[in-house]
């Protein structure tokens, strides 16, 4: 139980009151933390069909298992809720420190429930939790927001050691493609909770705690960070391209493979003079890292006192999608969306869904084309919720339905595809379908095998390796998000490498079969969700682009894939997981939850 | 003489030495506030401080220093704790900590841990 905290704290926005509860063993011991414990907590609690702004709505912050036992690269928390955007269960992962935290302040998960009346933060210490009004933080940037919440501490040591989770003013204005901010860092995925938070009235969470986490056989586990330290050492991704360029780097890898897609996937992108690992390298000068990461991949530079950060998706997203072709505007519009609590890829994917469409004179209420400078002016709005940004900040499968072009956005279950072309990845393109949490890369990301081959090599347009390739890695990135590790990691390490760190911090002994268990479980309980949600085989779609419109002579053969895929899941070929799938997994009683 | 050198331009935060030093001096514990030394972020740097010796009389001079990082307060990369800065010092029993280089000859494991150069071990003399 040591290296778990074996509690969670409930928080009642609408009554103001909280309640400690412990969390059973076995539960934690199936599900282990973050994205799994979050997962298994939010599916007893709530009902699939809730709309998600409402107040009965509930959002689950969990600590990964490993976070806060210096294991590396093992630092995320994960928030599990409904998400507006998608309709689906969601999971958006913390960078930082707030996971860790959350470890020492002596929980593995909070709950927040309800509604408060007026703006609230909530500040979480040491077993002591307190709701405080925050009138005046209301429409404040997350920059400013955090910046405040430090002075309010009215303690400059307090205020070094405590970490925030905020909104800002997208997510205030209930914006579905609002996501939160951590330290200055934005989720990984999760867009649309930054309007549940909005919704709830929620400013942000403080949090600071100064209790112990107990490891089983700590000499070992230190001496297995020194070996873990050599292996990320030893590989070129977490040694150079990493720390010296960020995610950026896979930028250059996708020009030169021609996996790039530009304005919203009409073409394979040609390479921008300055848009690439280069270009960031040079205008980044300085490198942090998430608590306990050895390889410290997120670049930023420093200007009067602003971090702007660059990476892969804003590169790829702005630079490429939007056709904004300036290196320091492409950091400027990162850090307006990051100021605003706006989900970078979303945001930039729908823009350019809004500019293919003005361009093609079906959407008339602006005038945009691919390269518009004035795409800040829209962001600002989609911050607003207001005018025309209303209609933007819904998501852009909303905006292109509304114009009846639903197939102009490049999104799955409304949320944005990642710019890597689903044509020339097929694996790739079939794990977007299949996502539990709509479109996103993070939760299966198989661009480490077909794009990088780092572990094992694949034969880019063979499709009847796919499906079971996209079940490893989605199982993978499950378990590893339940652990609290970044996807990183897998650029150095294989998934043995972690199980001595893993067998000394909780002394018992697991296979990796075991752990794949763990992630298939995870994945299968998110899919009962979304099928109780509504959401079924008929969401398992790609935009009619990739499926129909050839790039290069390739389109990607979607069908074929999703049937073997649902076989080798265990699934019907409506998609929904059978009986006996479900009794190995032990989530029978999940299923059936309800049915009376 | 042997010395830890620390460059914050290299620091990236990860605090990576807090976590190991505690696991170190306090069997199978992991808790950054047992750790002899912290990583405080100013100006958007990360600065590492190595706990120094105790002293039960705070300053009466305050100072801020130009670096190269920005201005500093002076008390934030002071490497002693006193009563006016509740750092380095265990929170459960208010025991006061110093840093003591993982024994003789000096072995820091927080050196040791430290995967991007900030912390380095070198022969130093004047």
């Amino acid at each position: 139980m040591e290296v778990w905290k074996g509690q969670f704290a409930r928080i009642d926005l609408t009554h103001k009151s909280f309640k400690i509860d412990t969390l059973p063993e076995s539960l934690l011991k199936v599900y282990l933390g973050g994205r799994g414990l979050g997962v298994k907590l939010y599916f007893d609690e709530v009902n699939p069909e809730i709309d998600p702004l409402d107040e009965n709505n509930k959002i689950v912050i969990a600590a990964g298992a490993l976070c806060g036992t210096g294991a590396s690269g093992a630092s995320m928390a994960s928030v599990v809720t409904k998400s507006p955007l998608t309709n689906t269960i969601c999971c958006g992962r913390i960078r930082g420190y707030f996971g860790t935290e959350l470890k020492f302040a002596g929980f593995d998960a909070v709950i927040i429930e309800g509604k408060a009346e007026h703006p609230v933060i909530i500040f979480i210490s040491h077993q002591r939790i307190s709701i405080k009004p925050a009138l005046e933080y209301g429409q404040q940037v997350t920059s400013k927001t955090e910046k405040m919440i430090k002075e309010e501490l009215n303690d400059r040591w307090k205020a070094l050691e405590s970490f925030i989770l905020s909104v800002g003013p997208a997510g205030e204005n209930k914006a579905n493609l609002a996501t939160l901010v951590s330290d200055g860092l934005l989720l990984d995925g999760g867009a649309g909770i930054g309007a549940i938070f909005g919704a709830k009235n929620l400013k942000a969470i403080v949090i600071s705690g100064s209790q112990d986490v107990t490891v089983n056989q700590g000499e070992k586990c230190l001496q297995s960070i020194f070996t873990l330290k050599n292996k990320f050492n030893t590989s070129p991704y977490t040694k150079e391209y990493l720390p010296n360029i960020g995610n950026g780097f896979l930028l250059d890898i996708c020009l030169d493979k021609k996996t790039l897609p530009a304005n919203n996937f009409k073409s394979s992108a040609q390479k921008i003079p300055n848009l690439d690992g280069d270009g960031i390298k040079n205008f980044t000068q300085r490198r942090r890292a998430c608590f306990s990461c050895p390889i410290g991949c997120i670049r930023f530079s420093l200007e009067k006192q602003r971090m702007l950060y660059l990476d892969y998706e804003s590169m790829a997203g702005f630079g490429y999608l939007c056709g904004i072709k300036t290196i320091d505007k492409i950091a400027e519009l990162r850090y307006l969306c990051t100021e605003l609590g706006l989900d970078v890829l979303n945001t930039a994917s729908t823009i350019a869904c809004a500019m293919e469409l003005s361009e093609e004179g079906i959407l008339k209420d602006v005038s945009l084309s691919f390269g518009s400078e004035d795409i800040e002016k829209i962001i600002k709005q989609i911050g607003k919720n207001k005018g025309f940004g209303a209609e933007i900040a819904k998501g852009g499968a909303h905006l292109a339905k509304a114009l009846n072009r639903p197939d102009r956005f490049m999104g799955v279950k409304n949320s944005a595809i990642p710019p890597f072309e689903p044509r020339k990845l097929w694996g790739f393109g079939l794990h977007l379908a299949t996502s539990n949490s709509g479109a996103y890369h993070l939760n299966g990301f198989t661009i480490i095998e077909e794009l990088l081959g780092i572990h094992q090599v694949v034969e880019p347009f063979k499709y009847q390796d796919k499906p079971a390739l996209v079940k490893q890695i989605q199982d993978t990135m499950a378990v590893l998000d339940a652990l609290g590790y970044c996807v990183y990691i897998l650029l150095a390490l294989k998934l043995n490498n972690i199980l001595p760190f893993y067998k000394f911090c909780f002394n018992t002994e697991v296979n990796i079969q075991e752990l794949l268990n763990l992630g298939e479980r995870i994945w299968n309980l998110e899919r009962i969700f979304n099928i109780k949600a509504g959401i079924d085989y008929n969401d398992d779609v790609l935009p009619k682009r990739f499926t129909q419109e050839a790039l290069e002579g390739n389109v990607c053969p979607l069908d074929q894939m999703l049937s073997v895929y649902y076989q080798e899941r265990g699934w019907d070929k409506w998609g929904k997981p059978k009986e006996d799938i479900l009794n190995r997994l032990g989530l029978k009683d999940a299923k059936d939850k309800d049915r009376s | 003489m042997q010395r830890i050198k620390i460059d914050p331009n290299k620091c990236t935060g990860c605090r990576q030495c807090e976590l190991a030093c505690s696991l170190k001096h306090k069997e199978n514990t992991v808790n950054p506030r047992r750790a002899r030394i912290r990583v405080f972020r100013v100006n958007g740097y990360f600065i590492p401080v190595i706990a120094g010796q105790y002293t039960d009389a705070a300053c009466n001079t305050k100072c801020v220093v130009d670096t190269q990082w920005g201005l500093i307060d002076l008390c934030v990369i002071c490497r002693a704790s006193c009563p006016q800065k509740p750092v380095f010092y265990e929170p459960d029993t208010g025991f006061h900590l110093k840093c003591d280089f993982c024994g003789t000859p000096p072995n820091p494991t927080c050196v040791k841990t430290c995967n991007s150069g900030a912390l380095e071990l070198i022969e130093w003399s004047e």
